[in-house]
């Protein structure tokens, strides 16, 4: 096992582990942030899904030894303070969640893409939010949440 | 004035809250063993505290289906309460209801929860009397407040909680007549999302114990095989394991993190000894089983009028055959808990659609008595029917009995999807005989083997006795056989006057179990695509032809055309674009849907879906829209992307690339349309799946003059 110090959430933390053990396991066991979540472990699904220097990425896909030293993760946690993050404003006013547990990974990738795309085509988001798999069938209300959370971004 | 409604006294409790400073009416929400006896034990309650918060202990899993909102909308509407001071609660008792069937309203919370209501509201206004000094008769709750109007007086909910203690559970309350509901009907946003978007909400993936270890099982590579031998000893030596030990479900591996125990597992090495003659356990075989059955002798389920003399002497038989493969259910949050048994006690955390009977298991397992099994029920992510089963909860009570140490059982989505439940595969023979545009006789023959008396029994039936003993018995059990075979084929709407619904059920080693739905997803296919085959044959239009047989159906009527009105049905559409139609009745609910596709390179599109719902008196049309909306788009994977194959004794899918399911890109517009009606409540969480499949498969049809027999809707099948 290696200690690592990786910046999470705006601060930084030390674990020990084995290199190759992926961040969402690093994530959800050694720092107890249980909001990102296991779908599938092979990149199928993106119940895991993080931002590592505000790009949405795969944790489970990512080894902690891959990340670079000033690299930064942000989680669902880390994401606002009080559901305050337009994304998340959005998801509660179009009552978006049914059981929830893909709605995390849902989030971080929107949140994700609508930072570097405010003003998104319907083939941006179907083209972003495919990568996520929501066996609920939230997608319809999914969908609407997005392009209302674009617009109040929009409008900063 | 109404009649009162008589309750029974003896089913509502008052007592001090344990939550905080004021008093709860408990109650059970179905009427469980203990308030037949003596010993009276809530599993739910209505806390009223003074500072004016009612807190709803909900005891009935969320799943997605909406509970924890749809539910205290009941208590709410006829407690008069002002719904921004409701808030909701999940408790843990050790009598707990299931969740499977559509039936968190319809079956049993309607007149119950209401009931528990209209007892809280005249607990309250009592009180207000009794400090007032006048007549309850004279006073009014509304809002959270109770009102003398005489002598202009009011006082707020949380106020009258120590005056509450002197008042009396009443003997009979006064429930509201539809024409009054403020709540109930109307759109409510869910109680439960802030915790789903903030990342807070608890899945029992996310409930961790000091000294906690994790654990995976290695199951049997093929149905039914016994262990032989293994490596286990040399995987003990793995860095970070703790122990590798047998259980009656396979090899489980320990470690003190879950990341050294899936390293480890991929060094295992088990030998099975395979099972002798499997029976079907594989897909080629048990396909030509179905075959085979559905040509020879069946068990008659349903006989109206003479059937076999209209065949008889019919010139015109029209045929089909319609096969539909397994299903497996793929819920979001695999399978797993969070367990620890000591000497004594046993707790354990789990989301479970079971819950009574993951107590009973544990118990059986420890040894310890139910009474000291503490079940802490979690969010599920997603059930779909798979989490009734709870093997896996009792794979964790051995794990954590063998160690006597709390551990984290974590299925990967490969064990998930290889050692569920599956739908059975099933074969559909239908024949029809057509006579002046009307359909004179209806013949269907369901060859399927049943999820419940099967292998399967072990598993669930382990916690119904009667029916481990009733399907000991061969009369008993092949009457429940057939009857759930046929569920969705033997009641179906249309008055055909000749009708004969037979089933051909049989044993599989492969482990089957309830799919969302349960038998209509296959029987709704069958009818709703032989009525399409029969009215495109005789040249009526496909929904006329069911209105013609549908006469004396008020509701199936209605609900019907309304989806034909909205979806401009027969008119013209966009190019290339085309319709497809199905109903269907399941749950005590109406449903049906005008699906639009298209055909690029082989592949279906579906753009659009109308739906139109009829589940009578409606609690929250937020809620019933997304049930609606999923169940669509889950019926639709099953219609166009996945099956579950089975080869040579053991599951062939593995994760989402080999089992694919519908994707953000591919889910169609759907626009629900919620028929209002005062009739008794139906289920929302399923009947909005059935239709879906047979709408594509006829629209499909209207595309491309194939006819779809056989699910899913492969490329090939088109081309
Ligand atoms: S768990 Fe990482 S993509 Fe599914
Ligand atoms: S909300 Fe259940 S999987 Fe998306």
């Amino acid at each position: 096992m290696t200690q690592f110090t990786i910046y999470i959430n705006g601060g930084s933390k030390k674990v020990k582990v084995d290199e190759d053990t992926p961040l969402l396991w690093v994530i959800r066991d050694e720092l107890e942030l249980t909001g990102t979540k296991f779908g599938c472990g092979k990149g199928l699904c993106g119940a895991c899904t993080i931002h590592v220097n505000g790009i949405e990425t795969r944790s489970c896909q990512t080894p902690i030894d891959f990340l670079d030293e000033d690299d930064e993760i942000t989680t669902i946690e880390g994401l606002s303070k009080d559901s305050s993050h337009p994304v998340q404003k959005a998801w509660i006013q179009h009552d978006v969640p049914q059981c929830g547990y893909c709605q995390p990974g849902q989030i971080m990738t929107a949140s994700g893409f609508l930072s570097r795309n405010n003003n998104p085509t319907d083939e941006d988001i179907d083209n972003a939010m495919r990568m996520n798999i929501c066996r609920c069938g939230t997608y319809p209300r999914l969908k609407k949440a997005i392009k209302s959370a674009a617009k109040e971004i929009q409008d900063g | 004035m109404d009649k009162d409604h008589l309750i029974s006294r003896r089913s509502f409790i008052k007592t001090a809250s344990l939550i905080g400073s004021g008093f709860a009416i408990g109650f059970n929400f179905v009427q469980a063993k203990r308030e037949l006896n003596s010993e009276f034990s809530p599993d739910m309650y209505i806390n009223v505290l003074s500072d004016d918060t009612v807190v709803l202990s909900v005891s009935k899993a969320e799943m997605g289906q909406g509970v924890w909102t749809s539910l205290p909308m009941l208590i709410a509407e006829e407690m008069e309460v002002d719904w921004g001071k409701v808030k909701v609660q999940q408790i843990s008792k050790d009598n707990f209801i299931g969740t499977g069937g559509s039936m968190s309203i319809s079956g049993y919370g309607w007149e119950k929860m209401r009931e528990a209501g209209a007892v809280a509201k005249q607990v309250l206004v009592e009180s207000a009397a009794l400090k007032w000094k006048v007549s309850p008769m004279e006073c009014i709750a509304k809002n959270s407040v109770v009102y003398h109007q005489k002598t202009r007086r009011s006082t707020s909910f949380g106020s009258l909680v120590d005056k509450a203690s002197k008042v009396k559970i009443p003997n009979s309350v006064r429930l509201k007549k539809p024409s009054e509901f403020n709540l109930l009907g109307k759109d409510m946003l869910r109680t439960d999302s802030k915790i789903k978007v903030d990342g807070t909400a608890l899945f029992s993936m996310d409930k961790n114990l000091p000294g906690m270890l994790y654990a995976m099982v290695e199951r049997p590579k093929y149905f039914g095989a016994k262990y032989k031998n293994s490596n286990l000893e040399q995987i003990k030596n793995q860095n970070g394991i703790i122990d590798v030990f047998l259980i009656p479900s396979g090899v489980a591996i320990v470690g003190e993190k879950y990341w050294s125990v899936v390293k480890a597992r991929k060094l295992l090495k088990v030998n099975w000894e395979k099972k002798l003659n499997p029976v079907f356990a594989d897909s080629k075989i048990y396909r030509s089983h179905l075959d085979k059955l559905s040509n020879g002798k069946s068990s008659k389920v349903r006989k109206d009028g003479s059937p076999s003399k209209i065949f008889k002497k019919a010139k015109d038989i029209i045929k089909a055959q319609y096969y539909l493969p397994f299903q497996t259910h793929a819920a979001m949050e695999p399978c797993n808990c969070v367990v620890n048994v000591s000497d004594r006690a046993c707790e354990i955390w789990t989301g479970t659609q079971n819950p009574d009977n993951a107590i009973t298991r544990a118990s059986k397992v420890t040894g310890i008595p139910e009474k000291n099994i503490k079940l802490n029920l979690t969010f599920l992510g997603g059930g779909f029917g798979r989490k009734s089963f709870n093997d896996w909860i009792e794979d964790g009570v051995r794990i954590s009995k063998h160690l006597k140490k709390p551990i984290k059982l974590i299925n990967s989505r490969e064990d998930d999807t290889k050692y569920g439940f599956a739908r059975p595969s099933s074969k559909h023979n239908m024949s029809a005989v057509v006579n002046s545009k009307s359909i004179k006789a209806w013949k269907h023959i369901v060859v399927s083997p049943d999820p419940l008396t099967g292998n399967a029994a072990n598993q669930y039936g382990a916690s119904i006795p009667i029916l481990k003993w009733a399907t000991s018995i061969g009369i008993v059990k092949n009457k429940i056989r057939n009857y759930l075979v046929t569920d969705g084929a033997a009641h179906i709407p249309y008055d055909f006057e000749n009708v004969s619904v037979k089933a051909s059920p049989f044993e599989t080693d492969i482990p089957l179990g309830f799919w969302r739905a349960v038998f209509h997803s296959q029987n709704a296919f069958a009818n709703e695509c032989f009525i399409d085959e029969l009215a495109h044959k005789s040249e009526i239009d496909p929904i006329q032809l069911r209105l013609s047989h549908l006469k004396n159906n008020v509701r199936s009527t209605k609900v019907i055309q309304k989806v034909a009105d909205e979806s401009n049905w027969g008119l013209v559409l966009p190019k290339e674009h085309f319709q497809g139609f199905a109903y269907h009745n399941s749950f005590g609910s109406h449903v049906a849907q005008v699906v639009e596709v298209s055909i690029v390179d082989n592949r279906v599109r579906v753009h659009k879906v109308f739906c139109s719902v009829d589940c009578g008196q409606t609690v929250n049309p937020l809620t019933i829209r997304a049930q609606i909306q999923g169940s669509i788009i889950f019926g639709m994977g099953a219609t166009l992307n996945s099956e579950m194959t089975v080869k040579n004794g053991r599951v062939n899918e593995s994760n989402f690339d080999d089992y694919p399911v519908v994707r953000f890109d591919e889910s169609p517009q759907i626009k629900v349309f919620i028929l209002k009606n005062n009739e008794k409540p139906g289920g929302v969480g399923e009947p909005g799946l059935p239709p879906i499949a047979p709408a594509i498969a006829n629209a499909v049809f209207a595309a491309s003059g194939k006819r779809i027999r056989k699910l899913p809707i492969l490329s090939k099948d088109l081309s």
